[in-house]
């Protein structure tokens, strides 16, 4: 079944039964419904798949820049890339390669390698799922976390469509999530450590508006070699990384595909439950005047003496 | 409700003791748990546990957690029908309920304190600083936080029924005797000797109210849980009308499981089982798990995520055992033969509590399958035993307050109790129960 067939149904059979049930009129009460144009400004990052050489420069720059762990497989291998890998807490981007010409005669095998991180999505899964708020978007673009407030429940995970946080399973008492934080660190003054580092210069750093102009010029010029859409621009509610990829995102393990922010229906749901605390309040009042009547017909039997 | 007080009684009285061989085989359950908590605490989650990045909740969020509360829907479901619906005949097992619930509603947050990373931290969804209202978890645990009050203060009248004014701890809780009465008093007070003017009921109503209220709220949030996943839950469960499929679950499990703890305790405080009043229980059932069974037919159907079941997946197979034991059930309840004998009543019952727990387990943990990971979760040993050791710890502190608290209904005893003769000073002085 095409998945955003899926999507629609579920949203329609959410929003008209549990919510339509429940209040009348607008079902969509959540906090999303945002403008484009409202992360326009945003830091963002434009990668060209072509450009990628899978040398994993990144990846080591990720991990320098952020202090991480060493790997137990020094960053300079590149027989890891046989494996399909997700980040780790070692490095918050990865390499991964892919065939998606198969057998083609013509590109002959050729690989195209995907580097992954978090989106940092304009309305992010994470955000919306997390339970004391440790994960938020900030208004220069870039989701950030902090362990100050995280419990360490671990939902955010859950929720991230593009299965980035990672957690520390190892640490008995201090474990923080860890993802990109886009090296906020870092900017204004100097670019992202993997932006920085890349020998093929396959990314650029700059304003999410610019860059989707940019990005959508490239395009134009050649049709031949890049896929007509620019990943991340609407993909999951728009995210601030933005790929041009020469096949279509599926066939590079980018399964997510709607342009729905992930939590926007579970919010829809919760958000129209809680309305203005209206269900819960008429749910007690209902409940009450059950039990008040129950209670008046058992004194009056009482009264009569005809307790059972 | 004051005029419906059930005849009640606590087993101590009956002759029963706390401690039996069986007591301790589940003490000794209960402190693997404890091994377990100590592996974790020291050595971190991965030392005890086989989640990782890819799987960052496992059975202990799925079993632990979603299945004990669903299990525990028998509190609010009783104290729906036996005080809000005013069927006061279902008041003794409405006590027997409410403890199950509280019980669960105990285990719960305990369990989850050892599976949060940062559990020092567990009190931030308290206040208002760290209140997050997109949050479906937040709203859970806010619901669960309160209801597990509710239940602690549904629990104190029978607490209050035995001890007020006859507090007398062992020692050295003994010199905790006097703030204890105080604080019965206060209860008792407050709860029930209060009694609202014009609407004639006393304060302890209006939580009996504010339970099902609440667990109306977080029984169907915990199905909204999943619904972030999206994509990376199995379509056969993935699905917007996963609130209301919870919410139905728990309505139609808590009678089951009423009937399920009612049976085992008949058997094994030697009484006789309550048939008539389960019987009459038991008809509710096949209505409210017909009604499951085909709101989860139809959302499946609407989907069209039924074309699911024709590709092969573990997925499929948990599904079909969930939805089999289910329809077992359902068949089993609407024979009136086994609503009326207690064997195969008890058997249904099982069936329907298993179904729901297996759904319970399969939403939170079996579903959830992030795409590009070739490795499944499997549960670790440890995982499994410390489980086992909550399910233990339940069956023991239910035993534990069964005995010292009157929730069994007096009478009905088949087979000579233990000890006939009532000892009244042991009674009182090695009597705990009270908070």
């Amino acid at each position: 079944m095409d998945r955003r067939k899926f999507l629609k149904n579920a949203a329609v059979t959410g929003g008209a039964v549990i919510a339509g049930s429940m209040i009348p009129g607008e079902a969509h009460a959540s906090g999303h419904g945002h403008d484009p144009a409202e992360f326009e400004n945003n830091y963002a990052v434009l990668y060209d798949a072509t450009k990628c050489i899978g040398c994993r420069i990144c990846e080591l720059a990720c991990n320098m820049t952020n202090d991480l762990d060493k790997p137990d497989i020094d960053f300079k291998d590149l027989r890891v890339l046989a494996k399909k890998r997700r980040t780790d807490e070692t490095t918050h981007t990865v390499i991964n390669r892919f065939y998606p010409y198969g057998d083609d005669a013509r590109m002959n095998h050729k690989p195209v390698f995907l580097k992954q991180q978090c989106m940092h999505c304009n309305e992010p899964a994470c955000v919306s799922a997390c339970i004391v708020g440790a994960l938020r978007k900030t208004p220069e673009g870039p989701v950030l976390y902090d362990e100050s407030a995280c419990i360490g429940c671990r939902y955010c995970m859950i929720a991230c469509p593009f299965q980035i946080p990672v957690f520390e399973f190892d640490e008995p008492l201090f474990p923080v999530i860890q993802k990109c934080t886009l090296c906020i660190h870092r900017i204004p003054d100097k670019l992202p450590a993997c932006v920085e580092a890349c020998p093929q210069e396959a990314m650029t750093f700059g304003r999410r508006g610019d860059l989707l102009k940019l990005g959508h010029g490239i395009i134009e010029q050649n049709t031949d070699i890049y896929e007509t859409e620019i990943y991340g621009e609407h993909t999951a509610g728009g995210t601030s990384w933005l790929y041009l990829l020469p096949v279509p995102p599926v066939k590079l393990g980018l399964l997510v595909q709607s342009d729905v922010p992930a939590g926007q229906l579970s919010e829809t749901i919760q958000h129209s439950v809680f309305k203005y605390f209206i269900p819960p309040v008429a749910l007690y009042i209902f409940l009450f005047l059950m039990m008040f009547r129950s209670s008046r017909m058992d004194n009056k039997s009482n009264h009569e003496g005809e307790e059972e | 409700m004051s005029n419906h007080e059930p005849q009640v009684e606590r087993m101590y009285d009956k002759g029963y003791r706390f401690f039996t061989p069986g007591t301790w085989v589940l003490i000794g359950l209960v402190m693997i748990c404890a091994g377990v908590a100590f592996g974790r605490f020291f050595f971190g989650l991965s030392a005890v546990t086989n989640l990782d990045n890819d799987y960052p909740w496992g059975i202990w969020k799925g079993i632990n957690i979603a299945t004990f509360i669903v299990l525990g829907a028998a509190g609010f479901t009783m104290a729906f029908i036996a005080h809000i619906y005013g069927h006061h005949k279902y008041s003794t097992l409405s006590r027997q309920g409410v403890v199950f619930g509280l019980l669960c509603y105990t285990f719960a947050p305990i369990s989850l304190l050892i599976d949060l990373g940062r559990y020092w931290l567990f009190w931030h969804p308290i206040f208002p600083r760290w209140w997050q209202g997109n949050s479906v978890l937040f709203e859970v645990a806010i619901c669960v936080m309160l209801y597990l009050t509710v239940l602690l203060i549904e629990f104190m009248p029978f607490v209050i029924e035995k001890y007020k004014g006859k507090v007398a701890w062992f020692w050295p809780l003994s010199m905790f005797n006097r703030l204890t009465e105080w604080f019965l008093w206060i209860a008792d007070f407050i709860l029930l000797k209060i009694n609202i003017p014009i609407i004639r009921m006393p304060l302890l109503a209006f939580f009996v109210i504010l339970g099902v209220v609440l667990s109306c709220l977080h029984q169907s949030s915990l199905g909204t849980l999943m619904v972030i996943a999206g994509e990376k839950l199995h379509p056969l469960w993935q699905s917007p009308m996963l609130p209301l499929l919870f919410l139905m679950s728990a309505f139609a499990v808590g009678f089951p499981v009423l009937i399920f703890v009612s049976l085992i305790n008949s058997y094994s405080f030697g009484k006789k089982p309550e048939m008539k009043i389960l019987s009459q229980l038991a008809n509710y059932t096949p209505w409210l798990l017909g009604i499951y069974f085909i709101l989860k037919m139809y959302d499946l159907n609407y989907r069209g995520a039924n074309v699911y079941l024709y590709e092969p997946s573990i997925q499929k197979w948990a599904w079909l055992l969930e939805v089999g034991l289910l329809v077992l059930a359902l068949l089993m309840f609407m024979l009136p033969k086994v609503r009326k004998t207690p064997n195969w009543l008890f058997m249904a019952s099982t069936f329907a509590m298993v179904s729901m727990a297996a759904n319970r387990q399969n939403v939170l943990v079996t579903a959830y399958r992030p795409p590009g990971v070739e490795h499944v979760y499997v549960p670790s040993t440890a995982e499994f035993f410390f489980t086992v050791g909550l399910i233990a710890s339940i069956i023991v502190f239910y035993r534990f307050i069964v005995i010292y608290v009157p929730i069994m209904k007096k009478g009905g005893d088949i087979k000579p109790q233990p000890e006939a003769e009532p000892q009244p000073e042991m009674a009182a002085s090695t009597a705990g129960g009270a908070e």
